[in-house]
């Protein structure tokens, strides 16, 4: 019977892949916020008066954004189980940029063994200092505005926390998955996985201070569009 | 007159008789040759053969599989069509080869004559030389015989020359034409050779007829494939109690396989020794050649039958078994039977003296680490232990820290106050457990209670000057680093120090307030650290502290004890020294309170209290343990199982006894002074085998110091290092020396714990760690664990020092700094790089920068002259993740790179060394502030 | 029910018990010879021996006590010595009635009738040899000789027991002092083994098993043999356990045993106990009694005997000869006479001069 199953996924898989265009079978959906939008805290900037420059009308905490039309934004999604099939690692790599003394993007995805592309846009010491517990460690000094430091991680991990030490307030999550199937919401709560393969799967969304959820999802053919709708309550 | 040929009784019927003895008798001949010949470790090493055997076979049919079959036939056909075409050449083969020889011959010839010619060119030199010094007319004549010698030799050699390289050529040619054919044979034999191996070893393994002679009785003295495999040891003795005599173990005689590879899932006693890299190998620390077996594993090495050889069962079940097998039976008059397995470790310290930990030792070590953490030492006299500290806390002062009713309930049942203490239980114990007895030892607990009420001094407590909040001295608790050796509360997990649950029900708050502030005040002993807290955090642990309550115990009844009791217990006493009626005399004249106090200490000198506590009055009071230090040898006979039932071992005792301290008075009618002492611990079976494998390990048997692990200078000051570690619980902060800090656990970012001291001895300067260690200063401000001062004194802190040090490779020597000269043009480069990485934003240099601000402040670089060594700098900026696991420090040159690559040539090894100087030879503003002080610790916003 | 069967043994087990059982035995065997050695009776006594072997093999400690390699030739003893002393015996009773009816004995009969050396001594002899041969090559293979671990001076074994032909003498020890029992009786033993043929210089009963001619030294021999020597090896042997106390023969050998020893000297008895008057210092004046005790015990049953109804063999050997066959004699009734005064009065010593370390 499991045989079968792979077989037939096996053969799905052949035909899909020789016809690229075909093979675009899509997992979109929105994540809601139920209740109302905690307040964000101030955030002092003083101790560092570059980044106090930058935002001249204060900044506020980011760890919860909740979106204009009830949703949650940097909610990172992603399918948990079911992908089949290796994904080599795409070569060209994901942008983390230190901008404002704040981390763009906060939720990001990223492959095993794609490479992090680590800018510095501003004009003050930041550090880089990511703590998976799946691959090694780094903390990486970049003094020089406008520099550009490449790393990876080895292994997958969900989620890995990326934190300056310099800047206490700053900090960033990265789910290194073995495949590219994730998303992050947007400011409309948004999220989109594109080219998924037909099977079945578990879908799974994070976010950093409400946590997990799952949800299963089974796409028949391909060109499907499906449709998942995930709601945290605050 | 005799008869004629009288028959006394029927001889052919003694002759038949006769036959049947003599057939009977040449039987019970055989059988006597076959008993003697019959040896069960023969029937071992047969079936180690056998073994072998399959094994071999498999290794063939494996190497069969592994040719590859058609490469063979190929190779093959190749081969015999090579064949073909040599015969067909063979005539020219062989005018070739005739040739050959007519042309060796020819050499020879030519040979022989250099080789005369050469002799007597050597003669005529000679003489020639000779005649010439003495001036003798001859001379000359010599000389000219020397000329023409030579050029016949010249002649000579040029034709050899010739000859030989016709030859090479010729023999080139016959060679060609054989080359392929060899060459195509050693391929063949290449493919096939793993198989050959195989087969060889396979035939030889395989018994035949002529191994059976060869094994015969009576023929066995020549060359027998079964024989008795020994290792001498000139080293090592055993000790047969009135001589000492040079081990030989057999073991190998049946343990065929031990010292060698592949056999680790062979049925025993063929198995593979464990860890071989570590035992038995030559290139291991303890190769069989010297170690042997039986000074690890005991028993008897000459011994070659396996009830012989003293093997020890490792539980009933095994023994029944072995009855059944072996007809196993113990070897009583041998005193050294074999370890049982678990317990082998206890022979590691016969080599392995005088170090804290031995290597690899799991069990004996942690055997030991529990002996000193439960104050055997206290009570009983091991050789090598001795002089260690007490493990409990000092009493001189107690009537200040509890009232008497909290100590009779504690002394009846320490566990219901705190169920992880170390406190052993000593009253109402197994042989105590009868209704008057139990009276009995209420009378004795109260009288203790009584005398050390009234013999320990008031301590002076100070009062907290500022009301305690016990939700912020919580936070101190969790924070300034109590937990490195407490818990309190169900956080932390160190079981160092005492738990410090349910203080309010024990003592009061002055009192911990005034304990915190300096416990050295109470206790100049004491192994508590002072954490240089403030008035106001001390008060607030104190007011936290004391919120905790053991409401249970606080319910228990008190103990009261019958006046009938008391009388009791001082007669006994007197009864010791006086008659019947003198004692009661004596007893009439007492009141109620001095008979407690005598009552109280008889007790404490019969308990031996005074091991584990400081008390006022037994300050040179002797232990009352038994001596243990050759305990590992103790006698069987010696040591007293009573009317229990277990196996006669000493292991078996020594586990029993630690179990369940008192069982052997049961059963047995004894007085009360006559009883057993030993107090309960309530140890797990885990924990007393690790005791036991210990107290195996305490003997006096000497071993040859050629033959111990005899540690150098610098290793026994890592040792003493060890102990003072060890006693201080260093490693419950930090890590250190291969063992993880504890705190570590429980401290989420490693960033936020207390940093890995491995290294230490190359990264800081001794005189610096000195005066450090004697008194700590805060390095790292945004750390809330402080390091505590320990009060060192210079000694304990030099040791510590040469620890560090020679854990690190260093030398010791205290002296300052030398700084190599550099540029002034470098310096300036690393002035501009120092700012350009803009360093100041962690690392606060002075007052000045400290006002362009940092949420998190870094060690001050100022310290770094007097505290870094120069060259950990180095390694340190390269990458410090490396140094430090999970520092906050960034590197800043990734992978060998540099951010700024028009820098000294975008060397990075340059940019560090110029950063570098340029910091030691900062000097720091004349109105900065001499030290720095601690700044409170900013709680970082996540 | 075996089990009843050897709690009863082991209950009636003492001292006492055995050593009266066996001079009861002893003394039906001499009185009645004729009767005990015929088939009818020594049957049903072999019988009973093997049957109480049987039934104690299947105890495993008196398997591991009658097993060890050192015991097996003593109970082999028992079978051998026995075995020689019934054959002698019987002969013996046999030859009686012969003489009475006026026949010759055995011996004489078959001194007349006499064969070849070769073959019948030497070929007979010779395969009984080969099968003594046979018996000693598969004892060797079949019972090791016990080859312990090295000595360990610290562990000393308890029991620790004398070899086998001192046992008797090692159980003496229990009643006597050491000098007495091992200088003493020795040397007497030895001596009077030596002063017998000296002593009992009649040729009439010799060269023949005879009983009623020498029933008197026949029982005298065999008391000493059986009941003085054997007996108390065997007790050596068997019943003698830790600490030398006493156990059954399926009593476990318990090493923590405590028997309580209350025995008191003579002169104790005398002045302590009877006269109220203490011990006087002297030495001599204390054992004044015991030593004349001693004397009189020599001195008085020899002269009356000597008057009465031993005045023919006083006449027969002189008076020399007398004396020193009755103080050899009484030297022998010594030993079972202190046992029972022993047993019955809790009797230490008869003479006790512990400032010359001799007692009696």
């Amino acid at each position: 019977m499991k045989t079968m199953l792979a077989l037939g996924v096996a053969f799905a898989l052949i035909f899909t892949a020789g016809l690229p265009a075909a093979d675009a079978a899509t997992l979109a959906g929105k994540v809601a916020f139920e209740g109302t939008a905690p307040v964000a805290e101030k955030m002092a900037m003083d101790a560092d008066p570059t980044c106090q420059m930058l935002h001249p009308d204060g900044a506020v905490a980011d760890d919860v954004i909740v979106n204009s039309n009830g949703t949650l934004k940097n909610v990172f999604v992603y399918v948990k189980e079911g992908v089949t099939g290796t994904f080599p690692a795409p070569t060209d790599a994901v942008q983390f940029d230190q901008h404002g003394c704040q981390y763009t993007p906060k939720v990001f995805g990223i492959q095993v063994n794609q490479p992090l592309e680590i800018i510095n846009s501003d004009n003050t010491l930041h550090n880089v200092h990511a703590l998976p517990q799946n691959s090694k460690e780094f903390n990486l000094g970049m003094p020089i505005q406008g520099m550009k430091l490449k790393k990876t991680f080895t292994s997958p991990e969900v989620m890995v926390k990326i934190k300056c030490e310099v800047h206490p307030w700053m900090s960033a999550y990265a789910g290194v998955l073995e495949h590219p199937f994730y998303g992050v919401t947007n400011e409309e709560g948004a999220f989109e996985i594109k080219n998924l393969p037909p099977g079945n799967y578990v879908v799974e969304t994070w976010h950093e201070k409400y946590g997990a959820q799952t949800q299963n999802v089974t796409i028949a053919g391909a060109d499907e569009a499906k449709e998942l709708a995930f709601s945290y309550k605050g | 007159m005799p008869k004629e040929n009288p028959t006394l009784y029927s001889v052919p019927k003694t002759t038949m008789w006769f036959a049947i003895v003599s057939l009977i008798l040449l039987g019970s001949l055989i059988w006597t040759v076959y008993a003697d010949y019959a040896r069960e470790w023969k029937t071992w090493q047969r079936q180690f053969v056998r073994l072998k055997l399959e094994k071999a076979r498999a290794e063939l049919a494996q190497a069969e599989q592994g040719v590859d079959v058609k490469k063979l036939e190929e190779l093959n056909r190749r081969h015999a069509e090579a064949q073909k075409s040599l015969a067909a050449r063979r005539a020219e083969i062989r005018r070739l080869q005739k040739d050959l020889a007519k042309r060796d011959l020819e050499l020879g010839k030519v040979r022989t004559r250099a080789q005369d010619l050469k002799q007597y060119e050597d003669s005529y030199k000679y003489y020639f030389e000779e005649y010439r010094l003495h001036r003798d007319p001859r001379a000359a004549e010599y000389e000219a015989k020397l000329g023409e010698v030579r050029a016949e030799a010249e002649k000579v050699k040029r034709e050899l020359e010739g000859l030989e390289a016709a030859r090479e050529i010729e023999a080139r040619q016959a060679d060609e034409y054989q080359a392929g054919e060899k060459e195509l044979a050693i391929q063949i034999e290449e493919l096939v050779k793993a198989k050959k191996t195989a087969a060889a070893k396979v035939k030889k393994l395989n018994p035949s007829l002529v191994t059976e002679l060869l094994n015969a009785p009576m023929l066995d003295f020549i060359a027998p494939t079964l024989r008795i495999q020994q290792v001498v040891l000139e080293d090592l003795r055993d000790d047969y109690h009135f001589i000492q005599v040079q081990k030989v173990d057999r073991c190998t005689t049946c343990h065929l396989g031990i010292d060698q590879k592949g056999f680790e899932d062979a049925p025993q006693p063929f198995r593979t020794h464990p860890k071989p890299e570590l035992f038995l190998s030559p290139s291991s620390p303890h190769p069989i050649e010297k170690v042997g077996c039986t000074v690890c594993h005991s028993g008897s090495g000459h011994a070659v039958s396996f009830t012989e050889a003293a093997h020890t069962p490792r539980n009933e079940e095994q023994m029944k078994e072995w009855q059944k097998k072996y007809r196993w039976r113990p070897m009583e008059k041998w005193d050294a039977k074999m370890l049982p397995l678990d317990h082998t470790e206890a022979s590691c310290a016969k080599c392995h003296r005088n170090v804290v930990e031995v290597p690899q030792a799991e069990r004996l070590n942690r055997g030991r680490r529990m002996a000193e953490t439960y104050g055997c030492f206290g009570c009983h006299k091991i050789e090598g232990f001795e002089n260690r500290w007490k493990v409990g806390p000092s009493l001189f002062n107690v009537q200040s820290k509890v009232k008497a009713d909290w100590l009779t309930r504690w002394l009846a049942d320490p566990k219901s106050f705190r169920a992880s203490t170390r406190m052993p239980q000593i009253f109402h114990l197994s042989n105590a457990s009868a209704p008057e007895e139990k009276k009995i030892n209420d009378a004795a607990i109260e009288g203790i209670a009584a005398y050390l009420m009234k013999n320990s001094d008031a301590a002076e407590l100070a009062e907290p000057p500022v009301p305690g909040d016990a939700g912020r001295g919580r936070k101190l608790v969790e924070e300034t680093g109590c937990l490195g050796c407490h818990t309190v509360d169900g956080k932390g997990t160190s079981r160092f120090g005492p738990e410090l649950s349910g203080l309010g029900s024990k003592t009061s708050a002055a009192w911990v307030f005034t304990w915190v502030k300096d416990p050295k005040h109470f206790s100049p002993d004491t192994r508590m650290p002072n954490l240089r807290l403030t008035d106001q955090e001390a008060s607030d642990i104190a007011a936290y502290l004391v919120s905790l309550k053991n409401e249970a115990f606080e319910k228990t009844p008190p103990v009261r004890p019958e006046p009938a009791a008391v009388d009791w217990l001082v007669l006994e006493n007197f009864k010791k020294t006086m008659r019947a009626s003198e004692a009661e005399a004596e007893l009439a004249k007492m009141s109620p309170e001095a008979k407690l106090q005598f009552v109280g200490k008889s007790s404490i000198a019969h308990q031996g209290c005074y091991a584990c506590h400081d008390i006022k009055g037994f300050e040179e009071a002797k232990p009352i343990g038994t001596e243990l230090s050759d305990h590992g040898r103790k006698d069987i006979h010696q040591l007293d199982f009573g009317l229990i039932h277990i196996e006669h071992t000493r292991h078996g005792w020594f586990f029993q006894k630690l179990k369940e301290p008192r069982i052997f008075d049961r059963g047995k009618v004894k007085a009360y002074y006559e009883k057993l002492r030993m107090p309960d611990f309530n140890f797990t079976d885990e924990e007393a085998g690790a005791l036991v494998t210990f107290l195996l390990s305490l003997t006096r048997e000497e071993i040859p110091l050629e033959m111990q692990r005899l540690l150098n200078l610098k290793e026994q000051a890592v040792e003493s290092g060890r102990l003072l570690v060890s006693k201080f619980n260093c490693q419950g902060c930090h890590t250190l020396d291969g063992k993880t800090a504890e705190v570590r656990g429980f401290i989420e970012e490693a960033g936020n714990a207390p940093p890995v001291i491995d290294g230490e001895g190359a990264k800081v300067q001794q005189k610096w760690l000195h005066e450090f260690l004697r008194q700590p200063v805060t390095i790292r401000p945004w750390l809330t664990y402080r390091m505590p001062t320990f009060g060192f004194s210079d000694d304990h802190a030099k040791e510590l020092v040469e620890y560090f040090s020679y854990l690190a490779g260093e030398d010791v020597s205290y002296r300052g700094l030398e700084l190599p000269d550099v540029s002034l043009e470098k310096l300036g480069d690393g002035k501009m790089l120092f700012e350009k990485f803009q360093c100041v934003k962690c690392h606060k240099l002075d007052k000045a920068s400290a006002m362009l601000g940092a949420s998190f402040l870094a060690p001050d670089l100022v310290l770094s002259k007097a505290r870094l060594q120069p060259d950990w700098v180095i390694e340190w900026l390269k990458d410090p993740q490396v140094l430090q696991e999970g520092t906050m420090m960034p590197t800043f040159f990734p992978d060998g790179s540099t951010p700024l690559p028009d820098v000294l040539g975008g060397d990075p090894q340059q940019q560090i060394e110029a950063i570098r100087d340029y910091l030691f030879r900062y000097a720091p503003d004349e109105d900065a502030p001499a030290e720095t002080p601690p700044p409170a610790p900013v709680t970082p916003k996540s | 029910m075996i089990e009843a069967v050897k709690q009863a043994i082991n209950s009636f087990s003492s001292p006492v018990t055995i050593f009266s059982a066996s001079l009861a035995m002893f003394a039906l065997f001499v009185l009645f010879p004729r009767q005990i050695t015929s088939p009818w009776c020594t049957v049903p006594i072999l019988l009973l021996v093997l049957a109480f072997f049987a039934v104690g093999l299947t105890d495993e400690h008196f398997v591991k006590i009658v097993t060890a390699p050192d015991n097996v030739p003593i109970v082999a003893m028992i079978f051998i010595a026995g075995y020689f002393t019934w054959y002698a015996m019987r002969k013996a009773c046999l030859n009686d009635a012969r003489l009475e009816r006026g026949e010759p004995t055995f011996e004489k009969t078959e001194t007349d009738e006499k064969v070849l050396v070769f073959p019948y001594l030497i070929y007979i002899e010779f395969v009984v040899a080969l099968v003594y041969a046979i018996g000693l090559v598969l004892w060797s293979i079949l019972l090791k000789a016990p080859l312990e671990e090295p000595a360990n001076p610290t562990v000393a074994p308890n029991p620790s027991k004398a070899p086998w032909y001192f046992l008797g003498l090692q159980e003496m020890l229990v009643y006597f002092d050491p000098w007495i029992a091992g200088v003493l009786f020795p040397t007497l033993i030895i001596i009077g083994l030596c002063a017998i043929p000296y002593i009992d210089r009649d040729p009439q009963p010799a060269g023949f098993y005879c009983y009623k001619q020498r029933r008197p030294m026949v029982i005298v021999f065999l008391f000493g043999y059986w009941i003085l020597w054997i007996l108390l090896i065997l007790v050596g042997t068997f019943l003698r356990g830790p600490n030398w106390n006493f156990f059954g023969p399926f009593e476990v050998w318990d090493v923590h045993k405590v028997v309580p020893l209350v025995n008191v000297n003579l002169s104790d008895f005398i002045f302590i106990k009877g006269l109220g008057w203490g011990l006087p210092k002297q030495w001599f004046l204390r054992e004044a009694p015991g030593i004349l005790l001693c004397l009189l015990y020599f001195m008085v049953p020899t002269t009356v005997a000597a008057k009465t109804w031993l005045k023919k063999l006083v006449e027969k050997l002189g008076p020399v000869r007398y004396s020193v066959l009755m103080i050899l004699l009484l030297s022998m009734l010594a030993l079972p006479i202190k046992m029972y005064l022993r047993w019955a009065f809790n009797l230490k010593y008869i003479v006790a001069i512990p400032e010359f370390f001799f007692n009696i």
